[in-house]
């Protein structure tokens, strides 16, 4: 195993590389579209809840390989021409949105009904409100599902490669193919994506410390 | 890094309405500068990964070709086979440099190129497996192929007769790549793999102690290349079925195959009429 | 244009594909509900001992793509002599990793289960398999549902790549009609819409059971009450 990560770093740490600029793509777009698929989903209006509801229903409810392959094949169809690593964040993203906007939802939930009553009667807009009371206090909440998420993003970048984005699962195949050692290959493979990972649990877990955050346990 | 550029010019491309925007797929690559194609890089000797970099007989035919297309870069999509032909008709690469066989349904739906290899299926078995010497001896075996692929059809096709002769194969099973299913037959869960010929001697040249070609069946096949079948990419498809004659008729093919293959081939300059 | 008539003709291929994606999945949930509950249970009852290990378990399932634990098992595995068939290979990915969440799910219940109860069990002669079943689980059911149901959801949904390792499921044999009839959108939309279909049925049925557990429990016993009512007697629990 240690002989392959020897030989092979190279095109290994290109293929890492790869595997994060898309996950850490597909994680900061969909922390941003998150939040407003959140707002959309504890909206007021039934005709905002409703489309937003839906999108969560599919974007959660199908595979992620099949998502993968449905972006890929459908955007020509529809005349939109992007590169496969674009369609791979793009699909990430989408994907990334209907958890997170779930997990911000669930966090939005728990801020107490009386301090977004006060702020209207202080006459703090509805935009306001949300800035500076609700999502200071729901990220704080939700580092920990939010942690789980980003960790489920990495883990998901492993199946770009059907769409022709050459990250570090494809990379661990070339190298099965000319080595014949899956074993020892694979076992490299999961150790740098588990390090990755487990430096992400680090930092949201020193970032949780800092905060006092996370959803109250009794 | 060489994403960042490609993931903003892909970002920035946005919306381009794909259909009426080229008038001529030729004109429009030697325009934009980039040729686009799709390959699947694990088909050795064919087309396959060595450090990085993508190599094998396509890829030096490639390099001949390029000449001819004086600054265009040539930008390879690599992906599964089972998405080769379905992105080539939605239009996510202008060409597909990869080994396809050539079938009548194909050469139908698709423009293939002039051919560049043969292709005739073969038969590989573990090195020193007594029992099986022809195409018959698959009875009661179980055999293996790409899924998706001609050489799969050719299996069934074959394993038909053995069932009708009373004598089938005991199972056939699919893989996504060529390279797992021989893993497969090194591992003992499958008995025979039928691919190439070209692709089978590759694999019993890396690994002689564990593979052996067995022979071959059916009618001479051969590889194409392929574009689409549309107005757009006519003077394409021409270029590139001209371009193939010529490293065919000037026998710079004949050289590759030597050096790819351990022997010249003897290809025709276009593809048998489908019956 | 979808062409629906398309779909009626491969719906061999799609039924065989739900068929092999059902089984498969279900013996898989099956095998990570109970791995992980024995790990889950493992770790309690002894922490010395098996509190490393597990929580060893539980970080590296957490931290690496089901693929790659796919791969290392029908790939890999006959480098160790480990010769699985594809689909049981998928059942065991599917297991081993699905159980280290449900180790962490039913973690969280136990230790929403106060000490009292326990020590009161023992005390009374309870034997630990009996607190299990009749004073522990009855009471973490409740909680652990909504996590538990979600977790089955996406092992559901990750079981698309066991068309990855070769198995003939929705996913693989979607990609095989699209070779064979050179239609793309129509397959992998309806198969999508299948795997939607088969969550929100889980999904129903993981509410459903809340629900009912919900009418089930007894007053007095309430999770965040129950320090108060630690005095009562914890055989009434078996209610």
């Amino acid at each position: 195993m240690f002989e392959i990560l020897l030989n092979h770093y190279p095109v290994l740490l290109k293929g890492l590389t790869t595997t994060l600029v898309v996950s850490l793509s597909a994680i900061a777009l969909g922390l941003v579209l998150g939040v407003l698929l959140a707002f959309g989903l504890t909206s007021r209006y039934r005709l905002v809840r409703w489309p937003c509801g839906l999108y969560r229903s599919f974007w959660r409810g199908t595979p992620i390989l099949l998502q993968l392959l449905l972006v890929f094949y459908l955007l020509p169809e529809i005349g939109i021409e992007v590169a496969p690593i674009t369609a791979a964040i793009l699909t990430l993203t989408l994907n990334t949105t209907a958890f997170q906007a779930e997990i911000f939802r669930s966090g939005i939930s728990h801020i107490p009904m009386g301090q977004i009553e006060a702020a209207r009667m202080a006459g703090i807009s509805a935009w306001q409100t949300r800035r500076h009371i609700i999502m200071p206090q729901v990220f704080r909440l939700t580092l920990p599902p939010l942690t789980n998420e980003i960790i489920t993003i990495l883990k998901n970048s492993s199946l770009i490669s059907v769409i022709a984005v050459t990250e570090l699962m494809r990379v661990s195949e070339q190298i099965v193919s000319r080595t014949f050692q899956p074993l020892e290959t694979y076992l490299a493979a999961a150790m740098l994506y588990l390090a990755v990972n487990l430096v992400l649990a680090r930092i949201s877990a020193y970032l949780e410390r800092r905060m006092n955050g996370g959803l109250a346990t009794e | 890094m060489q994403r960042i550029p490609t993931i903003t010019a892909g970002l920035l491309l946005g919306v381009s309405f794909a259909s009426t925007a080229h008038s001529d797929l030729l004109d429009d690559i030697r325009s934009d500068g980039t040729f686009t194609v799709g390959t699947e890089a694990r088909f050795a000797p064919f087309e396959y990964i060595e450090d990085g970099e993508i190599v094998g007989y396509s890829a030096d035919i490639m390099e001949y070709i390029m000449e001819e297309l004086e600054g265009v870069e040539l930008i390879r999509m690599d992906l599964p086979w089972q998405g080769i032909l379905p992105g080539l008709e939605r239009e996510r690469f202008d060409y597909v440099i990869t080994s396809v066989t050539a079938t009548p349904e194909r050469m139908e739906r698709y423009h293939l190129s002039a051919p560049i290899a043969d292709a005739t299926m073969a038969i590989l078995k573990r090195a020193g497996e007594e029992s099986i010497n022809s195409p018959e001896d698959l009875a009661g075996k179980v055999a293996a192929a790409q899924s998706g692929s001609a050489q799969l059809e050719a299996l069934e096709a074959l394993a038909a007769e053995l069932e009708e002769a009373g004598t089938p194969v005991a199972n056939i099973r699919t893989y996504t790549g060529v390279d797992e299913a021989y893993a497969e037959l090194g591992t003992g869960r499958v008995d025979v793999v039928i691919n190439s010929l070209p692709n089978l001697l590759e694999a019993e040249r890396t690994r002689p102690e564990v593979f052996e070609v067995v022979g071959t069946f059916g009618d001479p096949v051969y590889f194409s290349w392929a574009g689409r079948n549309d107005e757009e990419s006519a003077s394409l498809n021409a270029f590139m079925d001209e371009q193939i004659r010529r490293l065919n008729e000037d026998g710079t093919l004949n050289e590759l195959q030597e050096k790819w293959f351990g022997g010249p081939m003897d290809l025709p300059l276009e593809l048998p009429a489908a019956e | 244009m979808f062409d629906i008539a398309l779909l009626w003709e491969m719906r061999g291929l799609i039924l065989q594909g739900l068929w092999n994606t059902l089984w498969i999945c279900f013996l898989g949930c099956l095998l990570a509900l109970s791995w992980g509950l024995v790990l889950a249970a493992l770790r309690l009852a002894n922490p010395r001992l098996f509190g490393y290990p597990v929580a060893c378990y539980v970080e590296i399932c957490r931290g690496t793509p089901l693929l790659i634990l796919l791969f290392l098992l029908y790939y890999g595995g006959p480098g160790v002599g480990l010769r699985l068939d594809a689909e049981f290979a998928g059942v065991f990915g599917i297991g081993l990793y699905g159980a280290c969440y449900f180790a962490e799910i039913y973690r969280g219940g136990f230790k929403s289960i106060p000490k009292g109860q326990l020590e009161a069990a023992r005390m009374l002669g309870i034997s630990p398999w009996h607190a299990l079943i009749r004073i522990q689980i009855p009471q973490m059911a409740r909680l652990i549902t909504p996590p538990g149901t979600n977790q089955l959801i996406i092992l559901v949904k990750e079981s698309a790549l066991i068309s990855i390792i070769s198995v003939d499921d929705l996913t693989k044999n979607a990609t095989t009609i699209v070779n064979q009839t050179f239609q793309v959108i129509e397959p992998y939309l309806a198969v999508a819409l299948l795997y939607w279909l088969m969550i929100e049925l889980v999904a129903r049925g993981g509410y459903a059971l809340e629900k009912r557990l919900a009418n089930r429990r007894p007053r007095h016993i309430s999770l965040k009450s129950s320090h108060k009512n630690a005095h009562k007697d914890p055989a009434h629990a078996n209610g």
